[in-house]
């Protein structure tokens, strides 16, 4: 299984650092992309991400009202919330698409919330999009 | 309304920009010219009166001058421009997203009660409408002269989708509103009456299907971005799909690369899209893309009820955020 993963550099990837350090244990699916914000996510990194054949992609975020910048995260709630819907509508399960909040300090959280990513795709039946063969992440 | 009714509205429309360009309140004016053929019309910017004659109002102005006002942004020129009550929308959210002034803009509103979609018309005959000599309307049909007998067609099956759900009400933030009888009050009770067109069949469908369906229309896409360049509210100056680096999708038409194109196209336009139909209406192999925007307008309204090209003063939700919209992440 494949998952990518943006993770925002001041909560969500320190967690997954914290996760590291701490020795938790979570599944080896996922490709961890380093983001500034979690409102940098643009449709198309998700879009392109499923189109190539992975099975799902996770967003990663600070808390709302946790958001370094201030509010950036609650752009990103609005934004994902319709983009599942479209996810949806034109043929791709919306559970393939995850955004969780994760702050620095959530170690457990974070290989939680991976163990929750795999175990939610592991029940799907529908099959991703078609995978090119021969092209990597 | 009859064909007198738009030779009557045309007059009164060229007086009216007569006018406009001697007293010098617009620099120009883009109205429809007669196109190639009887049935067609095409764009035409004005800026002499002696160009007056070519000005034309009909039932086949069914495209969306507002489109040409994106490319004018940022020079000081007043201009002018007809609209009809559709097109008003577009032009609403190119004001609210900065991309013309009001005070550079005159519009021009003019009482229009359905423009014909010749392609549906066609489909309809079953033959080519050059073949025929003069549509009238006899309400609630179009009679068809052809050269040797009348075809009656319901007039409600040629016009696009966006008239079904049209009030033909004059807008508020037209400067003027050209109308010539009240017949046209009739007409909106029969219009409305009609059933909505049925927007999502897709509903009954699993994933697999829904994602089959999309990529059997998705593969006969050519990348010839009409869809993009056509949409009157997809304005970015420099497109994310013309970059020669950073190439977020490959250049070539790819069934899972125009599977991105179009669903980011359709995103990035989703607090924008008035449902104007143009991209769906200049698509050369027939992809049903407003079925993916009226999509996303419908969960839009839904979620933040939110609608585009209402209200000026009305902020766009994506570019604004509350503590309380709802939460479906963990």
């Amino acid at each position: 299984m494949e998952i990518v993963a943006f993770c925002c550099q001041w909560c969500s990837y320190a967690g997954a650092d914290l996760a590291g350090t701490s020795r938790l244990k979570y599944p080896a699916d996922i490709r961890i992309i380093k983001i500034p914000c979690s409102s940098r996510i643009n449709p198309t990194f998700i879009l392109k991400a499923l189109s190539k054949g992975v099975d799902g992609v996770m967003v990663a975020g600070c808390h709302p009202g946790d958001c370094h910048y201030a509010t950036g995260n609650y752009f990103t709630r609005r934004r994902l919330t319709i983009l599942k819907r479209l996810l949806e509508f034109s043929g791709i399960n919306p559970e393939r698409l995850q955004l969780y909040w994760i702050s620095a300090a959530e170690g457990g959280k974070f290989a939680e919330s991976v163990r929750d990513m795999v175990s939610r795709l592991e029940r799907l039946q529908d099959k991703p999009f078609p995978r090119n063969p021969g092209i990597s992440l | 309304m009859k064909n007198q009714s738009y030779v009557e509205l045309t007059n009164i429309l060229k007086q009216k920009i007569d006018r406009l360009l001697s007293e010098k309140i617009v620099d120009y004016m883009i109205v429809y010219e007669k196109g190639s053929l009887w049935f067609k019309t095409r764009p035409k910017m004005i800026r002499k009166q002696t160009d007056m004659e070519k000005v034309i109002w009909n039932r086949y102005c069914q495209f969306n001058l507002s489109t040409f006002l994106k490319s004018l942004s940022g020079k000081d020129e007043n201009i002018g421009i007809i609209a009809k009550k559709c097109d008003l929308g577009s032009i609403v959210e190119l004001i609210k997203n900065n991309q013309i002034k009001k005070e550079n803009l005159y519009i021009l509103q003019v009482a229009c009660d359905g423009v014909i979609n010749w392609q549906k018309l066609e489909n309809l005959l079953g033959t080519k409408v050059a073949k025929a000599i003069e549509v009238e309307e006899d309400s609630p049909n179009l009679v068809i002269k052809m050269p040797e007998r009348n075809i009656e067609v319901l007039k409600n099956d040629c016009l696009p989708d966006k008239c079904l759900i049209c009030d033909f009400q004059p807008s508020p933030y037209a400067n003027d509103f050209l109308t010539i009888v009240d017949e046209k009050i009739e007409d909106i009770k029969e219009i409305k009456s009609q059933p909505l067109p049925n927007l999502e069949p897709l509903d009954n469908m699993s994933y697999e299907e829904r994602l089959g369906y999309w990529l059997k229309h998705f593969s006969r896409c050519m990348r010839c971005y009409a869809c993009r360049n056509v949409c009157p509210v997809c304005y970015c100056s420099t497109c994310m799909f013309d970059g020669q680096e950073g190439l977020w999708i490959s250049k070539e038409s790819k069934t899972s690369d125009n599977y991105v194109y179009h669903l980011t196209r359709a995103f990035h336009v989703a607090t924008l899209c008035v449902e104007c139909g143009e991209c769906q209406r200049v698509c050369p192999v027939n992809i049903p893309l407003m079925k993916l925007n009226s999509k996303l307008a419908k969960e839009i309204s839904d979620t933040f009820g939110y609608q585009a090209g209402l209200l000026i003063d009305d902020l766009s939700p994506f570019k604004t955020y509350c503590q309380e919209d709802p939460d479906e992440f963990k």
